[in-house]
């Protein structure tokens, strides 16, 4: 095998840009690549804290990190889901969990019960079918455990993190793999006549060459931006909200494993539990709202006074994410609200493609083809789940108004009709959120088909209501076994890694 | 009470008796009156005699033995399928039921064998198969549900009679409650208002009306493209092949549990083993052999002694603009045709089916008299991914190929290929990388198999699969081939297991 790819330019100092240089150093270690970060601090548009999905853990274990270890260090807590208020309306709430809702009857997911429920006006709560939705509910955690058709193994969970201390603990482990860091700010590209880059020269005018460059400053996109010479893409008539206020509060006493987005007038508040603080913010759109109001609301409601940050974006992306030899990584290849928190998850997919597809050589066009054709999906398909939300809602107002008005994206009309016409929930090939995380959102926004497929309603009348009953019992009893999420934590925090774990 | 929802199938072979079976063993008498109209005067195509392992999973659905099934059907068991001379001459491979090798953490077992072979050298890539190197042998077993089992690294189908298929789907469809009426149909019944179809007309005046028609009736069409004019997108520039000669031979040698497809100077040849004859055919294009020449030279190149004249079918490769228009479904070949290169006919019947099946509502049809055109969509858009996919493999035998012999395969070599099926190769090309997609045929392995075996070869291997370390990976690789090699001599002869699993003289 040979690579020519030898020197690898990880532009951006924050936690996408150490994950991608320790997990690069990890996965290519046979062939020694000299992998240097430029640290510009931190990505821009970067919030003080930030709730991820669950495949963060999955980056840990494919960058070695212990979980009690990187708790300890990053001021996190435990999530099970979101829970979604004042949507439907004030007073209305559900859960996205992520966990599967009940067992299959017969091989039929049992959601489409629920939706039987529904379409005969007798709508039924996911949550008290499933242990990891009524665990965040009541304030408990533990570990998913046992064999996979068991109630106990039926969720996952993501994390609650302070992002500057996740930076400085994600960039110690990366140097300690022997990843370099460069400290400076990018002056300007030089570039080959080819159009490839050669090297970042920085301000104070060190030239940093390389092979392949990773553009993960965020959604400045320093380098992506010189490159992608087609048009953004705009999603901001699907995604009106532009501007996040956001900062740091008071922990909460006995916070449950759980993130809170409540919609507001113009856009959405948020209150994300940290082991030692609150992070609170409002994602609003400044169409509705300007930034003075929004800034003294925060203030007002939630007392945030740490790390009060705000930052405009309009949501959309670059046309291809891979250009020559520069990839772009998370928000500098596509912005998104924070809603379904998949920021970090979508630069972990970008990372994991890249590893799939890595370049034999610093132009590989047929690579960054695939590249960008995959990407280009992932990121389409989360924002169709993440525009779901808006389109879902029956909340009134203005904001919610126009949000409603624009017709939604091809493939989410698709999915939306679908499921209102049959209850089928179709997923296509590159998709982050699966049926069920998208049975949590349309049932949990009262949605209601017209009907449900002709065979499913045929198997559902030979379930037996008591099974049912008996299945929320056990639910019931699993959960008032788990420990208190702070308790959990504390415990957790104090593990050693066993001999030989990673 | 809702009355139950007419439902016409239009024609008797595969097609139609696949989705009346389907149906009925679906819902209720209650739900659904199922009425299939064939006519004996018209004779059925009977559809590929080989199938894909997807049918099981449709007899399976449907309530149906297995072992009587395929007695019933002369059926013998297939493990994939052998390409002979198409890359070049006296090229072989068999594109296999099953895996390679088996994963590596993130890592498809091939890119790590490629690596051995370009830096130490290794057996063939189709010794890590154990469908392959099962056929090869000409053993058979059924699959293992261990997944750690190297036994369960295979699937298998069938090769059977299609017509003894339609009769025994029959005899279990009329069981069930399904109408069968002997007719022919001379005229097709348009609703004014919308122009769907009412009912249709048979010869000796009775008319069967309908709510939804399943279009079964062949090449014609006779409901979705003769009344419904719905149109027809046509792939020849790919798919040149227009025509067949098929003729049945006796058995010569023992049954191959695999089905064999042999480039020819105009098309290919297909040899299928049943339990009491061997199917043949040749796929050509007109525009390259005479009707005559393609049957003379098909008759010259049997096994055994031909059991009838050969018989001749025109078709012409593509796919219906919209499987379901209005009220009517066109399921098997009024939907579209692609060649039986890859055995996929039924399975495109069987997709239609059990897709309009799961698309089906309680309230399909509103009171308006109308399917919802939400669900119309989904279907046709599902259909056509599925037709799509198919495509892109059959022409990829075309394509690759290095033979300049003759004409037909002078113009496949140098055609314009979708730019979906360029890409896919570029790609493998690199690094071997297969695009593998959720939904829709053929896996990794079915494309490693082409590859590779049409000598389409990458010039790198995936740089992950370094990461090994050399004496590790040459140990793993040779217990791997052992535990095949050992497997594969423990499984019974195809003919021995046969005999006690489906033997068709008993039934």
């Amino acid at each position: 095998m040979t690579s020519t790819v030898k020197r690898i330019v990880i532009a951006g100092g924050g936690s996408i840009g150490w994950i991608a240089a320790a997990a690069l150093g990890r996965a290519l270690r046979h062939l020694s690549p000299d992998i240097v970060v430029l640290d510009a601090g931190a990505e821009d548009g970067a919030p003080p804290a930030r709730w991820t999905l669950p495949s963060q853990r999955g980056a840990h274990s494919l960058t070695g990190i212990g979980e009690a270890d990187f708790l300890r260090n990053t001021d996190a807590t435990y999530r099970l889901g979101s829970e979604y208020l004042d949507w439907q309306g004030s007073g209305s709430r559900y859960l996205h969990a992520h966990a599967e809702i009940g067992a299959p009857i017969e091989q039929t997911p049992f959601y489409k019960y629920l939706v039987a429920r529904a379409i005969a006006g007798k709508p039924e709560s996911p949550e008290s079918y499933s242990v990891g939705a009524a665990a965040a509910r009541l304030g408990r955690f533990a570990r998913p455990m046992g064999a996979s058709d068991e109630l106990t193994s039926g969720f996952t969970y993501g994390f609650h993190l302070d992002e500057r201390a996740y930076v400085s603990y994600l960039r110690a482990h990366a140097e300690k793999s022997g990843v370099r860091r460069i400290a400076g700010q990018i002056g300007r590209l030089n570039r080959l006549e080819s159009g490839d880059i050669d090297a970042l020269v920085l301000e104070d005018g060190t030239q940093v060459a390389g092979d392949l460059f990773i553009d993960c400053t965020g959604r400045a996109g320093a380098l992506i931006t010189q490159l992608d010479t087609a048009p953004r893409i705009d999603w901001s008539r699907w995604l009106p909200c532009d501007r996040m206020i956001c900062g740091l509060a008071a922990p909460l006493a006995d916070p449950p494993a759980l993130t809170r987005i409540t919609a507001s007038d113009a856009g959405w508040t948020f209150q994300a539990p940290l082991a030692s603080a609150s992070f609170v913010g409002h994602v609003y759109a400044s169409a509705f709202l300007d930034d003075a109001a929004a800034a003294e609301g925060l203030q007002r409601t939630t007392g945030a006074s740490r790390d009060v940050t705000v930052t405009r974006a309009t949501a959309g992306r670059h046309a291809r994410f891979w250009v020559r030899n520069c990839v772009a990584f998370g928000t500098a290849a596509a912005e998104l609200e924070p809603l379904a928190g998949a920021e970090l998850h979508f630069a972990q997919l970008g990372l994991a493609t890249l590893l799939e597809l890595f370049p034999l050589d610093a132009r590989s066009a047929v690579e960054a083809d695939e590249y960008n054709r995959l990407m280009g999906e992932q990121a389409d398909a989360l924002r169709d789940f993440t525009c779901a939300h808006y389109v879902a809602s029956r909340r009134p107002g203005a904001f919610w108004d126009a949000a409603r008005a624009s017709a939604p994206p091809a493939s989410l009309a698709a999915k939306l009709e679908m499921f209102a016409a049959s209850g089928r929930i179709d997923i296509r090939d590159h998709e982050t959120f699966e049926e069920t995380d998208w049975a949590w959102l349309l049932l949990g926004s009262g949605l209601v088909p017209a009907a449900l497929e002709w065979q499913i309603v045929r198997g559902l009348a030979v379930a037996r209501p008591e099974q049912f009953a008996q299945l929320r019992g056990m639910v019931e009893k699993l959960v008032s076994t788990m420990p208190r999420h702070v308790d959990f934590l504390q415990r957790a925090k104090a593990a050693q890694p066993r001999p030989g774990a990673r | 009470v809702p009355a139950p929802l007419r439902v016409v199938i239009v024609g008797g072979g595969t097609a139609g008796w696949m989705t009346a079976a389907a149906f009925t063993a679906t819902f209720r008498a209650d739900q659904c009156d199922i009425r299939l109209i064939e006519s004996s005067e018209i004779g059925i195509v009977g559809v590929g005699e080989a199938t894909l392992p997807h049918v099981r999973f449709f007899n399976r659905r449907i309530g149906i033995d297995e072992p009587e099934l395929m007695a019933k059907t002369q059926a013998t068991f297939k493990l994939g399928i052998e390409f002979v001379d198409w890359a070049r001459r006296g090229d072989s491979y068999i594109h296999p039921f099953g895996a390679y090798g088996t994963r590596a953490g993130a890592l498809p077992f091939h890119q790590l064998w490629l690596r051995q072979a370009r830096t130490q050298g290794a057996p063939p890539l189709e010794e890590y198969s154990l469908p392959i190197v099962a056929a090869r042998r000409g053993k058979f077993a059924l699959p293992a549900e261990d997944k750690d089992d190297v036994m369960s690294t295979f699937g298998y189908a069938f090769q059977f009679d299609a017509s003894l298929y339609a009769q025994y789907l029959r005899g279990f469809a009329e069981a069930r409650g399904v109408k069968r009426t002997d007719g022919k149909i001379v005229d097709v019944k348009l609703r004014g208002t919308d122009g769907w179809v009412e009912a249709v007309r048979l010869a000796d005046g009775t008319e069967v009306a309908g709510d939804l028609f399943i279009d079964c009736s062949g090449f014609r069409g006779l409901l979705i493209e003769q009344a419904l004019k719905t149109g027809y997108d046509e792939w020849t520039r790919w798919l040149p092949c227009d025509r067949a000669a098929a003729v049945p031979c006796e058995n010569a040698g023992p049954l191959t549990p695999y089905t064999r497809a042999t480039a020819r100077e105009a098309g290919w040849q297909w040899r299928i083993p049943l339990q009491h004859r061997t199917g043949n055919g040749y796929v050509y294009s007109s525009n390259f052999i005479s009707d005559d020449e393609a049957a003379s030279k098909l008759v010259s190149r049997l096994d055994g002694k031909a059991q009838a004249d050969p018989r001749f079918l025109r078709f012409t490769a593509g796919r219906r603009r919209k499987t379901w228009n209005r009220n009517c479904v066109a399921i098997g070949l009024s939907g579209g045709f692609l060649e039986p290169l890859e055995s996929t006919s039924i399975y495109l019947i069987q997709i239609a089916i059990t897709t309009l099946i799961d698309y089906l509502t309680e309230r399909s049809l509103a009171e308006s008299g109308e399917f919802d055109p939400r669900i119309v969509d989904a279907f046709n858009r599902w259909i056509e991914m599925e037709y799509d996919r198919v495509r892109d493999f059959l022409i990829l035998h075309y394509h690759a190929t290095e033979r300049d012999d003759s004409p037909l395969w002078n113009y496949c070599r140098t055609m314009d290929i979708p730019d979906s099926l360029k890409h896919k190769m570029e790609l493998f090309r690199r690094r071997a990388r297969v695009i593998t997609y959720k939904d829709g045929l053929f896996l990794e392995p079915s494309w490693l198999a082409v590859y590779f075996g049409q000598r389409v070869l990458p010039v790198d291997y995936d740089p992950r699969a370094d990461a090994v370390k050399d004496a590790e990976l040459t140990a793993w690789l040779a217990a791997m081939h052992q535990r095949i090699d050992k497997a594969v001599d423990q499984m019974p002869d195809h003919e021995t297991f046969l005999a006690q699993y489906c033997p068709a003289g008993r039934a």
